[in-house]
């Protein structure tokens, strides 16, 4: 019943990484790390969901607040969606199409898949 | 499904209390034989109906409890959300969101929207005496029309 927020710099991305719930009580530690990126001079920010199990509205408002956040900082906010589940609400409320949207923290850094 | 009894929770109007109730709600769909879908439904719609509660229960700067009562009776689960807070304006209701406009004045009239896309039935009536009981009914298979 918590959230865990780790944040990372890979090349010239800010990477939140998160794990657990997103909801009105975990949520403004996510907004904390958004404002904090963005204040730091952070414009390539990924957020990667891969390992959220639960994300409510509240939660959507804190993503579009730091999208509005970094974009007038001329820069953009990457969410990293893996579970049919969380990607429902962004499809439900629109968002889908306000975040660029990725399959996994690789497509959204745009490394190239690795050789094996 | 199987038919239970009531399951009626009562939590101080607080925000770390929502996660209480997401996951007994939760628990509830799981023993009454939910598919999982309709589990994390549940669990969705309860948690955004009680953060709307807690909002405004704070809001009003009253400690009233916040009540949710679910039960599952045949392929249909209902659950029902009460406040003694003060509601605001409804928020408006998007129905879509231009992908490229910069108008983010609907950020916090999610819930709602969200709410209605989830369940198959949602009321919501102002209570005697003042607050709101919001009614979400879930029907197990694929949502009706």
């Amino acid at each position: 019943m918590n959230l865990d927020l780790e944040t990372s710099k890979q090349g010239d991305s800010s990477v939140i990484s998160l794990r657990g719930e997103i909801d009105v009580y975990t949520a403004p530690r996510l907004r904390q790390a958004l404002i904090d990126l963005v204040e730091g001079g952070a414009k390539d920010i990924v957020v990667d969901m891969e390992r959220v199990d639960f994300l409510d509205s509240t939660g959507l408002g804190v993503l579009v607040g730091g999208l509005k956040r970094v974009k007038s900082n001329e820069g953009d906010l990457k969410l990293v969606v893996t579970q049919d589940r969380i990607m429902k609400i962004f499809d439900i409320t629109g968002l889908a199409k306000v975040f660029p949207m990725f399959a996994s923290l690789g497509d959204a850094l745009g490394k190239a898949p690795q050789e094996a | 499904m199987t038919d239970g009894p009531d399951v009626e929770i009562l939590i101080p109007p607080k925000p770390d209390y929502v996660a209480l109730v997401r996951h007994v709600i939760g628990a509830t769909a799981r023993l009454a034989g939910l598919d999982p879908d309709s589990v994390e439904t549940a669990k969705l719609a309860v948690s955004e109906a009680c953060t709307n509660a807690v909002v405004v229960t704070a809001r009003a700067k009253r400690e009233v409890p916040v009540e949710v009562t679910a039960n599952v009776r045949g392929d249909r689960m209902v659950i029902l959300v009460g406040d003694r807070g003060e509601h605001a304006e409804p928020a408006e209701i998007v129905e879509e969101i231009e992908p490229s406009s910069l108008d983010f004045s609907f950020e916090r009239g999610l819930s709602l929207p969200l709410i209605q896309g989830l369940v198959d039935e949602v009321d919501l009536s102002e209570r005697d005496g003042g607050g709101t009981l919001v009614t979400m009914t879930i029907l197990e298979g694929p949502p009706i029309d």
